[in-house]
């Protein structure tokens, strides 16, 4: 039993240690003379075309139940004046960036963690570095900038489909007053609301999700069971470190 | 040029390589055979620093491989052409893609000049309509012929095959053997090539090392291998099981 916990701390570790020099290897991988734009556009390019559709269904429908429900007992509770402002609360501060990424660690985590697992198995990685190619300049990097640089810009997108859908059902289902749902949001919410979960979460996450799904597809052992793995594994290692690091910058920052 | 001397290689507890010594002579064909699982293809890696080692030391162009930082290795690396026993071609570039890929990051040289020896090299291995497809629609012995040109196309002073006959059908692994023999004898590259298919021991070998309990055993020239006097041989050339 005992031998057992120690086995598992010590696999626990080791994992962490080699994440962390992963990760070390893949930001000079993005400071490197080998990393090309035209790499880093074609995977900023996959991430916000795989991503926009989905995203925006997503917050979408996330912000009319949202609306509907808060509406709802806020109406029975006469606080009509304050929906706008919960509403945007939610949608900013934690629901449009947190969920954005989700949605792109589900998909776009999971095809970047299949690419690499695939490329490993089939020797395409070593080709790479037999080529004198360094994976991290070559594949890493490029998807972690790429993440970097659109989860931002996705829940940007993400937030306005969110509050814009709450507006609607606000509207079209409680005849409430569109007017008084923006005064409400304006008056609520301040800068850092709505630039922090687009500003410092989406960066982080972009870079967790990025990073995760790298790491996890390079450590695949080989057959397809391993690629899919490699893919299951990615998500739900992104999702849980999401929410833990959801969790603490928003205990910090709001 | 190549020297591997005393190398040992554990994969966890199990050693793979227990002590491997041979050298590789310059611009000879050598092979190395042996079963499955004894470590052939590992000791192509470990040439190419894609692997390390626990013990023993490898010489390439007089520098001991273990010493060798990341950019050294890469340096290194440049001399060196690989054919990966599964091709290893990259799925999302075309034919061409593959085959300029290392001209493109490495060389200066323009889309032209690149698409011109991409050309060269495809039609060495008599690929030349392949060039805008993707892998993906080559049949295997395609993809092994691409692989063969990817490896050819800066001139390595090296080429390594790993398995490049295996799960062919006859007459296409004796395209691949002739090709090999065809290309390095034009290149005049050193070159290794690991493989267990008799007929590509019988008609691409100068050399051949014997791969048994971790360790390389030298062996007689192709023409004799088939009647060798050593059991381990004997039984592995005629498929004999103890």
């Amino acid at each position: 039993m005992l031998t057992a916990t120690g086995s598992y701390l010590i696999n626990i570790f080791n994992t962490l240690g080699e994440f962390t020099l992963f990760s070390v290897s893949t930001i000079r991988g993005i400071f490197s003379k080998e990393l090309k734009r035209k790499r880093v556009l074609e995977q900023m390019y996959k991430v916000g075309a795989q991503s926009f559709i989905i995203t925006a269904i997503t917050l979408t429908f996330v912000g009319m139940v949202f609306s509907s429900q808060v509406t709802k007992e806020f109406l029975r509770m006469g606080a009509a004046k304050i929906i706008g402002g919960i509403v945007g609360f939610a949608i900013w501060r934690e629901l449009g960036p947190l969920l954005t990424s989700v949605v792109v660690a589900a998909r776009v985590g999971a095809a970047i963690s299949t690419e690499i697992a695939a490329m490993k198995v089939t020797e395409q990685l070593d080709a790479l570095r037999s080529m004198a190619l360094d994976p991290f300049s070559y594949l890493y990097a490029p998807r972690v900038i790429a993440l970097v640089c659109m989860l931002p810009l996705l829940i940007v997108f993400a937030d306005f489909c969110g509050f814009m859908a709450g507006i609607f059902i606000y509207v079209l289902a409680y005849n409430g007053n569109s007017v008084n749902y923006f005064v409400s949001a304006a008056h609520m919410l301040d800068l850092t609301d709505i630039l922090a979960g687009i500003l410092i979460k989406g960066p982080i996450f972009g870079a967790v999700i990025a990073l995760t799904a790298t790491y996890v597809g390079s450590k695949t052992s080989s057959g397809s069971q391993g690629i899919g793995m490699a893919a299951t594994t990615a998500v739900v290692s992104s999702l849980i470190i999401l929410f833990i690091l959801n969790f603490f910058i928003s205990f910090l920052v709001f | 040029m190549i020297e591997i001397k005393d190398v040992v290689k554990f994969y966890g507890e199990k050693r793979i390589l227990n002590g491997v010594s041979l050298f590789v002579k310059t611009k000879r064909r050598t092979t190395i055979i042996g079963q499955s699982g004894c470590g052939k293809s590992t000791l192509l890696r470990l040439i190419l620093g894609l692997e390390d080692f626990e013990s023993g030391d490898i010489i390439v162009d007089g520098k001991s491989i273990k010493t060798l930082e990341e950019d050294e290795k890469n340096k290194l690396r440049l001399n060196f052409g690989m054919v990966f026993q599964s091709s290893a071609l990259f799925d999302s570039l075309s034919v061409g893609e593959n085959v300029g890929l290392v001209l493109k990051e490495h060389t200066i040289m323009s889309d032209k000049q690149i698409k011109s020896k991409v050309m060269n090299a495809l039609e060495l291995v008599e690929l030349t309509d392949t060039y805008n497809k993707l892998p993906s629609e080559l049949s295997g012995g395609m993809k092994k012929r691409v692989a063969i040109a990817r490896a050819i196309i800066n001139d390595p002073k090296v080429i390594l095959f790993d398995e490049p006959t295996t799960g062919l059908d006859p007459i296409t692994s004796t395209r691949i053997e002739l090709l090999i023999n065809k290309l390095t004898d034009y290149i005049g590259a050193t070159s290794i090539i690991v493989t267990h298919q008799i007929s590509t021991i019988l008609n691409v070998s100068q050399e051949i090392f014997m791969f048994s309990d971790g360790k390389a055993i030298k062996t007689e020239g192709a023409d004799k291998i088939l009647k060798s006097q050593d059991k381990d041989i004997y039984n592995f050339v005629n498929g004999l099981v103890e």
